[in-house]
C-alpha cells in the first residue's frame, strides 16, 4: 500500500504540475489518506534538518536552503511554507525515487510545531531546530507552554542533534536527561543589545515552576534571565553573539550580516548561521545569502503602488505583532496601517491576543483601517484602546476599499495581514 | 459616580487578553462620567484600603494557577474579605478553580480552592469553541470563546445555557456576588449589553438606588457580535 501511495502521490504532482498548479500539500494528503504513516518508509539524506518554532521558520528554512545551495550542495526544501504533515509528506514523495530513497544530499524542512511532536519519530532527522517558541494559536495547542512538553516528549527517542535558542526559556528548557542527543544553543550576550522596556514578572520556570527573575528582556519572553530557586539560565550559550550594528553582528569573534534591522531578524540569521556553522559552511557562503536576504511575499515586503510605498508584513500571532509594532513605532511622521484579520483554522480561531498588542506604543498612528473575516473586532480593539490622540478607524470586510483608503494618505503606510489573509492583501495592493 | 475595580493577579491570570475587558469598562464608565479606577494585584502585594466594588481575575495555564493559588493561601483572609464585600466578583476561564470548593482530577481531589464559589470542580474535556450564551433570567446573550480546562461538577447556579449541536450545555456559575464564565477573554468589547449589565447592576448596589446610564453608540459591538454569530452559524 506504501507504494501505492507514493505512486499515486507522484502522479497527483505531475497532474498538478501539467496544469500549472505547484500542488502545495497535496500530493501528501492524497498518500496519507492510503498509508497514514508513509513518512516512516522513506530514506532520508545524511543531512535531514527539521527547522521548527512559533516564528521564522519559513526565513530560517530559506535562508539555510540557499546558503547550502551557494555552498554547493544539492537541496530540497518546502520554501513556500506548507509545515504540516501534508506538506511534509508531498515534499518526500516530489524528491524520492520509487523505492522511497529521497534524491538529494541535504533536505530542510520547515515543520510546524504540532507536527514536529507528532511525527518526529518517523522522519529521519539528523538536527532539530527551534528558533522559538511563543504563545500561539491557544485554541489548537491549549495552554501556552503546551507545546514544550510535547517537544520534549517527542524527543525522547531522539538521538541525533538539537540546536535551540538559549534566550527563550521555552526552547532553552529543552534537555537531553540521558546523553541520547546533542544539544547546542544561540543567543546574545551583549550588554547594549536593544531592550524591551517592558518587566516580565510572570514567566514560569519550566524546570522547577519558580518565576524567573530577568536581568534583560529583548522581547515577548526573550531575554538574559534566571531561576533563583533552581539556577535554570541562559548563561552558557554554544553560538554567543558579542555585539550588533544595524546590519551586522560579531558572533564568537567573527562578523556576519543580517538583512532586516529588527530583533527577529536578527535571531532568525543567528539561528540558521548556527545551523550552517554546525555543518561546516563557510562563512563567505553564509555571508553572501543572510547580507541581503528578503523572504518576499509578505515578509517585511516593500510594495510601490503608484507613487506610495506601502511595507507588508505577515503577523500571525502576538509576537509577531508586537514586533512588527516595535519597528513601525521607530519612524517619524504620520502613520496609517491597514490589518487584514482572519480567524480561519490556519489562523487560529481565537483572536483575542489582539487586545494583547502594543499599538499604543506607534504615538503617530492616525489611521487604522480594519478588514478581513473579523474587521469590527478589529475595530473595537482600536476603540477600547488607550491611545493618547484621536484615531481615525476604518473597518469594512472589503479589502479593495480597504486598500484604497489606506492609500488615500501620505506619511508611513503600512499593510499587515494575518496568514491566510497574505495572498488578497497582495492581490489587492497591485490591484 | 465611581467604581473601584481590583484585578486580582492581572499579570499571572491573563492568558486571553483580558486587558480588553478592562478597557472596554473604562471607555464605557468614562462616557457615562463614571470613573474607574483601576488596582493591579500581584503576587504578595497590598490591597489598598478602600471598598473594591469590582474584582475580577482571568486564566492561565496549570503552573501560573497553582502560583496564584500558593498566594491566595497565604493571603486567604485578606482576599477572601475584598471579594466578600464586593459588589461583583467577575472570573472568566480556569481562574474560578482557585475559588472553587475541591478541584478533582480522575475522580481524585487534588486541590481545594477558596470556597468562594461553592462548587467542585473536575477536569472538562471539550476543545476550545465560539459559542453564543444565553444568561439565565435575563434578556442578555455572550458570544465568545469557550476555552476552560475545568468546569464545575454541577449545573446548579449555573450562569447560562449554550446550544452545542442540538445539547443544551451550562456554563458559568452566577449566586450572591459572583458571575463566574468558562468563555474567557475579551467578551465585554462584542456584548455591550453584558458590559452595562455589570455597570449598571454594580452601581446600584453600591449607591442602593436604581441607576440610569446612557446608550451608547455600539454599532461596531453589535457588527463584532454578528461576525462571530455568523461564524458560530
Amino acid at each position: 500500500m506504501y507504494k501505492f501511495s507514493l505512486i499515486l502521490g507522484k502522479i497527483s504532482a505531475v497532474l498538478l504540475s501539467l496544469v500549472g498548479k505547484k500542488g502545495g500539500s497535496f500530493p501528501g494528503k492524497l498518500a496519507l489518506k492510503y498509508s497514514p504513516d508513509i513518512l516512516k518508509k522513506f530514506n532520508y539524506p545524511k543531512i535531514t534538518i527539521l527547522v521548527t518554532g512559533t516564528n521564522g521558520k519559513t526565513s530560517i528554512t530559506n535562508m539555510l536552503s540557499y546558503i547550502f545551495e551557494k555552498a554547493g550542495y544539492d537541496v530540497a526544501s518546502n520554501l513556500g511554507g506548507d509545515n504540516i504533515i501534508n506538506g511534509i509528506v508531498t515534499l518526500c514523495i516530489k524528491n524520492s525515487d520509487l523505492n522511497f530513497n529521497i534524491q538529494k544530499e541535504i533536505f530542510v524542512i520547515e515543520i510546524d510545531e504540532l507536527t514536529l511532536a507528532k511525527n518526529l519519530k518517523d522522519i529521519g532527522a539528523t538536527c532539530v531546530v527551534i528558533n522559538n517558541l511563543f504563545v500561539d494559536q491557544l485554541d489548537r495547542i491549549g495552554q501556552e507552554d503546551y507545546i514544550v512538553k510535547r517537544i520534549k516528549e517527542a524527543l525522547k527517542d531522539y538521538k541525533k542533534d538539537v540546536i535551540f535558542c538559549a534566550d527563550d526559556p521555552w526552547a532553552n528548557s529543552i534537555k537531553c536527561e540521558d546523553g541520547s542527543f546533542k544539544t547546542l544553543n544561540f543567543g546574545i550576550d551583549y550588554t547594549n543589545f536593544e531592550q524591551d522596556d517592558k518587566k516580565i514578572e510572570n514567566e514560569v520556570c519550566q524546570n522547577c515552576g519558580n518565576i524567573l527573575d530577568y536581568e534583560n528582556v529583548y522581547y515577548d519572553h526573550m531575554g538574559r534571565y534566571h531561576c533563583n530557586n533552581c539556577n535554570f539560565s541562559n548563561e552558557k550559550i554554544d553560538y554567543k553573539v558579542q555585539s550588533v550594528q544595524e546590519d551586522s553582528f560579531i558572533l564568537n569573534g567573527n562578523k556576519y550580516y543580517y538583512s532586516i534591522p529588527v530583533k527577529y531578524h536578527l535571531y532568525n540569521t543567528l539561528c540558521a548561521i548556527t545551523v550552517a556553522k554546525e555543518h561546516n559552511i563557510k562563512d563567505d557562503d553564509i555571508n553572501a545569502i543572510t547580507k541581503n536576504f528578503t523572504l518576499g511575499k509578505g515578509r517585511m515586503e516593500n510594495v510601490k503602488v503608484g507613487d506610495k510605498k506601502v511595507l507588508v508584513n505577515m503577523v500571525k500571532n502576538l509576537t509577531g505583532a508586537n514586533e512588527t509594532i516595535d519597528f513601525i513605532s521607530k519612524k517619524e511622521g504620520k502613520t496609517s496601517i491597514l490589518f487584514v484579520l482572519n480567524d480561519y483554522i490556519a489562523d487560529g480561531k481565537d483572536i483575542a491576543w489582539i487586545y494583547d498588542c502594543e499599538f499604543e506604543k506607534i504615538k503617530n498612528l492616525k489611521n487604522i483601517i480594519t478588514t478581513g473575516k473579523r474587521p469590527y473586532e478589529l475595530a473595537l480593539r482600536f476603540k477600547y484602546g488607550n491611545f493618547k490622540n484621536d484615531i481615525n478607524i476604518i473597518p469594512t470586510e472589503d479589502i479593495n476599499v480597504a486598500v484604497a483608503e489606506l492609500l488615500k494618505n501620505d506619511g508611513n503606510l503600512y499593510a499587515l495581514s494575518s496568514y491566510t489573509g497574505m495572498n488578497d492583501l497582495r492581490k489587492a495592493l497591485r490591484g | 459616580m465611581e467604581i473601584n475595580i481590583l484585578w486580582l493577579y492581572h499579570n499571572l491570570l491573563n492568558a486571553n487578553a483580558d486587558i480588553g475587558n478592562i478597557n472596554t469598562l473604562k471607555y464605557r464608565c468614562e462616557k457615562r462620567n463614571i470613573k474607574l479606577n483601576i488596582y493591579k494585584y500581584v503576587i504578595n502585594d497590598d490591597i489598598p484600603d478602600i471598598p473594591m466594588d469590582i474584582v475580577y481575575t482571568g486564566s492561565s495555564n496549570d503552573k501560573k494557577l497553582f502560583i496564584a493559588l500558593e498566594d491566595l493561601r497565604k493571603n486567604e483572609e485578606k482576599i477572601k474579605d475584598v471579594i466578600q464585600k464586593s459588589k461583583l466578583f467577575f472570573i472568566q476561564g480556569d481562574g474560578a478553580i482557585l475559588f472553587g470548593k475541591n478541584i478533582y482530577r480522575d475522580e481524585k481531589i487534588i486541590y481545594t480552592g477558596l470556597g468562594i464559589i461553592e462548587k467542585d470542580f473536575e477536569k472538562n474535556d471539550e476543545k476550545p469553541y465560539s459559542t453564543i450564551m444565553k444568561i439565565s433570567e435575563r434578556n442578555i446573550e455572550i458570544v465568545g470563546f469557550k476555552n476552560n480546562r475545568y468546569k464545575i461538577k454541577s449545573s446548579d447556579n449555573f450562569l447560562g445555557k449554550i446550544t452545542k449541536k442540538d445539547v443544551i450545555l451550562f456554563d458559568g456559575y452566577m449566586d450572591k456576588n459572583v458571575i463566574y464564565s468558562g468563555i474567557a477573554g475579551p467578551i465585554l468589547p462584542r456584548n455591550p449589553e453584558f458590559s452595562d449589565y455589570l455597570i449598571k447592576s454594580v452601581l446600584e448596589k453600591k449607591y442602593n438606588e436604581k441607576i440610569e446610564i446612557s446608550n451608547l453608540n455600539d454599532t461596531i459591538e453589535y457588527m463584532a457580535k454578528d461576525e462571530l454569530i455568523r461564524e458560530i452559524s
